[in-house]
């Protein structure tokens, strides 16, 4: 997703965010989110680690989030 | 590249994440809840079109089918309805060079589906390509 979301979040008063637009389908977002809670609070990894490939996968895919 | 012979394939129905997960198991079953809760809210056949065309693009596809080869010109085959070629060709390019993916094609999928459908299947997109992609190199 580019740092402009192309798609209007659920709540139309909401800011288009990732988060917000999720809200579109509850139980995806559920599932996304988590797996998402489970990959940062385990794993092999250090948090350092993650947190790194993370902001180095945001700037090259442009992700504004 | 990693060679793959002999793997399973997702396409085939075959492919589980814990294949890959297996050196990370307390993921998998949370990536297996995902990927099924957006294949399944993907509208008509647009998952089973989305799971072949990323596997063709990345080399991964296993079994030869009818659809297959249609795929293989998607964008001038009959075989596809207007909605499903504008799914494709936002595939197609979120695959090979997602900062690519225009305006113009956006709207264009906006004329046949919803919102909740085209998150869904930008969704199902995102994982197939990343799962195959994961499985060219792991």
């Amino acid at each position: 997703m580019s740092s402009t979301p192309r798609l209007d979040p659920v709540d139309p008063t909401a800011r288009s965010v990732f988060g917000s637009i999720l809200g579109h389908q509850p139980q995806l977002a559920k599932a996304f989110s988590t797996l998402y809670a489970e990959f940062w609070q385990r794993g092999a990894l250090d948090h350092i680690t993650k947190e790194t490939t993370r902001l180095r996968n945001a700037r090259i895919t442009d992700c504004g989030y | 590249m990693a060679n793959n012979e002999g793997r399973n394939s997702w396409v085939n129905g075959a492919w589980n994440a814990s294949d890959i997960a297996s050196a990370q198991t307390h993921l998998a079953p949370f990536i297996d809840e995902l990927r099924g809760q957006a294949s399944s809210t993907a509208p008509g056949r647009t998952t089973h079109l989305i799971e072949l065309q990323v596997a063709q693009l990345l080399g991964l596809e296993r079994a030869e089918s009818v659809l297959g080869e249609a795929m293989k010109n998607w964008y001038s085959s009959s075989e596809f309805s207007d909605g499903e070629k504008a799914i494709l060709e936002i595939a197609e390019q979120f695959v090979l060079d997602v900062h690519s993916v225009t305006d113009e094609q956006f709207e264009k999928l906006r004329k046949y589906f919803s919102t909740p459908d085209i998150l869904a299947m930008l969704f199902h997109i995102a994982l197939c390509d990343g799962f195959g992609k994961l499985e060219k190199v792991a």
